[in-house]
């Protein structure tokens, strides 16, 4: 595990390389002179000359590289070039964890509620719960992300009341539901060990359904209009209630195609035979989902839960923008918008570094998931 | 070779109790383990209702063996599924009776009749290859059953998942417990799927063709393994393969398959002695022989089966019969009763009696059979 972890590493060296590269010729891929960008078209050539100096553009390339790749190796990104002049490095530490925060959030949220979609409309596929959701999930990618943002903001800041009541109905009636399905297990069957403790889980679920809404209802949290509080302001729990519409509007989209995906995948998984094996033995249809269907199945899912969050990574100037979030998407938007090729520069290294991390995750964990490529050398 | 024993106290109160069986089975002098009633089991498809298994009844008792002979397709596989209610989704509720040690099991809720696969009857499938989940340690998969249906500790589960490991001739069981299935060759996977099936103390196994997807050097040591467990066991077992020869060397009673029906049942061996059925009889005679010269040509069984959407209303096989005369294509036989115990067929013109031998005669003479099958002169039987 410790060797291959170390090889996959090593692995990483040339291709960190080859996004250094990449950016580093960035600067020379924007049109136009980097001086005239800095001072506008109305300085002295004097002037000019001397910011081409500053930038090291006088230099040979092979100089210019090693110096800025030994610069931000040690962390100095260097000043940005536009007017306010301030340190990238300063810039983008005061984004990336904001943006970071909520691309996590986004994910947790997405991963862990699509996992539980997909299980239950696996479970009896082609059933209400199946069809209720798989149609909610083409409606759900449908929608715009600006719409989502928008329409959570309407309900939840300024209808509050209303959502309030619905969670305490929807609450209650989930419960009732639950109830009635495990009075109807124990009656329509003579008392059978299985049947008592199968009702009992289903009660304990039940009042723990109605304690959430009620506790929802009776505390409902204040979120925010806009704006974000940072973790090492204000601690957790006020950073976790601020990031949460905006988190939440990101996963809107990402369960639905999560859910979708997971969902086939395990309904193909059940065709396996192992399955028919597990059945065999006697084994419940839910243990079976869980323990022997859900871990064979979540290949495409964690590919494409690894691609989104590299994504979110990158920063989403529709959400930054609704809720007025300082993050890495209007960061970037801004530089392009001044033509700050540093800012950009340092913004789309720092992203390529995590994709290629967020990939390096997302690799290891098909090895964790299946011992069959563990040994395997690719 | 284990304490085994003492791991079932619920094991004997049934058998003991005998009564419940009475108004079950009036007609059995002993109480069979399995009895199988007119079992159903159909499909839907795209082509219309397949019929997969069309009115089986047979019965085991404890401690035989029934093997379950026939062609790809003919309806063994989903017979035993059914019995187990593993059948795929498409399938519609299979109807008949399943009647296990005196309950009928079609008649159980789902969650109930879970109780007896494992303790009670457990499955060996064909393929170890696609059988063990590729992801889970060889002993979660063997001891999970253990600690579900007998509410063994982990520990204790463990301990009697090596011993099993040990009764199917594993070497350095405890590593194994902690190995993944694709690191076992495939006998060695079968033999995990055995323990597995073995784990809970079933009264019945079912070997769904266990040697089928193995290396020949490997099958007979399985067919072996799977006989001396279950004389040490005391288990029923229905043996289901394509391989007569199979079937001679380890079952006591034989029911031939052919398009969902069994079409000849006696004991293994009276069926080798005094065939009957023409189909079983073509089974026979395709099976290569030692003695004869290479290169002679096998015995093959012309045509197909019948498309079982929409199977013939008269004879099945009639249409590869070389003994078929006229009321073979318009009447369907039904399964009689032979003079020799529990020998059942289904035919009109047995192989071996006075009216087998004239169709034939009759066939050859005018050169192809009722349903137009060409003969040649050569007689087989």
């Amino acid at each position: 595990m410790l060797r291959s972890l170390g090889a996959r590493l090593l692995r990483l060296v040339p291709v960190l390389f080859l996004v250094s590269l990449g950016t580093f010729f960035l600067v020379d891929l924007v049109p136009g002179d980097p001086a005239v960008a800095i001072l506008g078209s109305n300085a002295t050539p004097e002037q000019y000359e001397a910011v081409r100096a500053e930038l090291g553009l006088n230099e040979s390339v092979v100089t210019r590289y090693f110096d800025w790749l030994g610069d931000t190796l040690r962390g100095d990104l260097g000043e940005s070039l536009t007017p306010p002049t301030q340190s990238v490095t300063d810039l983008i530490q005061s984004r990336l964890p904001v943006t970071i925060q909520i691309a996590t959030m986004a994910m947790l949220i997405s991963v862990t509620v699509s996992i539980v979609l997909a299980l239950a409309a696996a479970y009896r596929p082609g059933k209400v719960f199946d069809r209720v959701t798989s149609g909610t999930a083409f409606a759900a990618i449908a929608v715009p992300q600006f719409l989502t943002g928008l329409l959570l903001i309407f309900f939840v800041l300024f209808h509050t009341d209303l959502v309030r009541w619905f969670v305490l109905v929807a609450g209650i009636a989930g419960a009732v539901l639950i109830a009635v399905r495990a009075v109807g297990g124990v009656t329509d069957h003579p008392p059978g060990n299985e049947r008592v403790r199968a009702a009992a889980i289903r009660a304990v679920l039940a009042l723990a359904v109605v304690g959430f809404a009620v506790l929802l209802f009776a505390r409902f949290p204040e979120f925010p209009r806009q704006g974000f509080t940072r973790i090492s302001e204000d601690g957790l729990w006020p950073s976790l209630r601020d990031a949460f519409l905006p988190a939440l509007t990101l996963a809107v989209a990402e369960i639905a195609i999560f859910m979708r995906l997971l969902r086939n995948d395990l309904i193909t998984t059940l065709q396996e035979d192992y399955i028919l094996s597990a059945r065999a033995k006697g084994m419940p249809p839910w243990r079976i989902l869980v323990r022997d269907a859900l871990r064979p199945s979540s290949f495409s899912l964690i590919t494409v839960a690894g691609v989104a969050l590299g994504r979110l990574m990158g920063g989403t100037v529709i959400v930054e923008t609704i809720f007025n979030l300082p993050g890495m998407g209007t960061l970037i938007v801004n530089a392009i918008g001044a033509q700050d090729v540093r800012v950009i520069q340092s913004s789309v290294l720092v992203i390529a570094v995590f994709y290629v991390l967020v990939n390096l995750l997302v690799d290891l964990s098909y090895s964790q998931l299946d011992p069959r490529l563990r040994r395997g050398r690719v | 070779m284990s304490d085994s024993s003492t791991l079932r106290p619920t094991e004997s109160a049934p058998q003991e109790d005998g009564a419940p069986d009475a108004h079950v089975a009036p007609q059995q002098a002993s109480p069979a383990l399995l009895e199988v009633r007119d079992l159903h089991t159909h499909f839907k498809t795209p082509r219309g209702i397949l019929r997969a298994v069309d009115g089986v009844s047979f019965t085991l008792e404890q401690g035989a063996t029934l093997g379950i002979a026939g062609e790809s397709g003919s309806g063994k596989s989903a017979l035993v599924r059914s019995i187990m209610d593993l059948t795929a989704a498409n399938a519609i509720r299979p109807t008949g009776h399943v009647i296990f040690d005196g309950r009928d099991m079609t008649e159980m809720p789902r969650w109930e009749a879970r109780h007896f696969w494992g303790p009670q009857i457990a499955m060996v499938f064909q393929d170890p290859m696609t059988s063990l989940n590729p992801v889970k340690r060889v002993g979660a998969q063997l001891t999970e059953s253990m600690r579900h249906h007998l509410g063994l500790s982990r520990r204790d589960a463990r301990s009697r998942a090596i011993d099993l490991l040990h009764q199917v001739r594993i070497p350095e069981p405890k590593r194994r417990l902690d190995q993944y299935p694709h690191e076992l060759s495939g006998g060695m996977r079968q033999r995990v799927t055995i323990a597995i099936a073995l784990a809970c103390e079933p009264r019945l196994l079912i070997a769904d063709e266990p040697t089928t997807a193995l290396d020949v050097t490997v099958q007979k040591q399985i067919l072996e393994l799977l006989a001396s467990l279950q004389e040490a066991h005391h288990m029923a077992m229905i043996l289901i393969t394509h391989d007569l020869g199979v079937i001679a060397g380890y079952t006591d009673r034989t029911a031939v398959m052919y398009a969902g029906q069994v079409v000849e049942e006696a004991s293994t061996t009276t069926l080798f002695d005094e065939v009957r059925h023409p189909y079983t009889n073509a089974l026979l005679a395709s099976i290569p022989r030692v003695e004869e010269a290479s290169h002679v040509r096998l015995e093959a069984i012309s045509g197909r089966p019948p498309d079982m959407t929409a199977p013939p209303a008269a004879c099945r096989f009639a249409a590869r019969c070389r003994l078929a005369q006229d009321k073979c294509l318009t009447d369907a036989p039904t399964l009689v009763q032979d003079g020799s115990e529990g020998h059942r067929f289904r035919c009109f013109y047995p192989v071996g009696t006075g009216d087998g031998v004239n169709a034939l005669k009759k066939n050859l003479e005018r050169g192809s059979s009722a349903a137009g099958l060409p003969l040649k002169s050569k007689v087989t039987s």
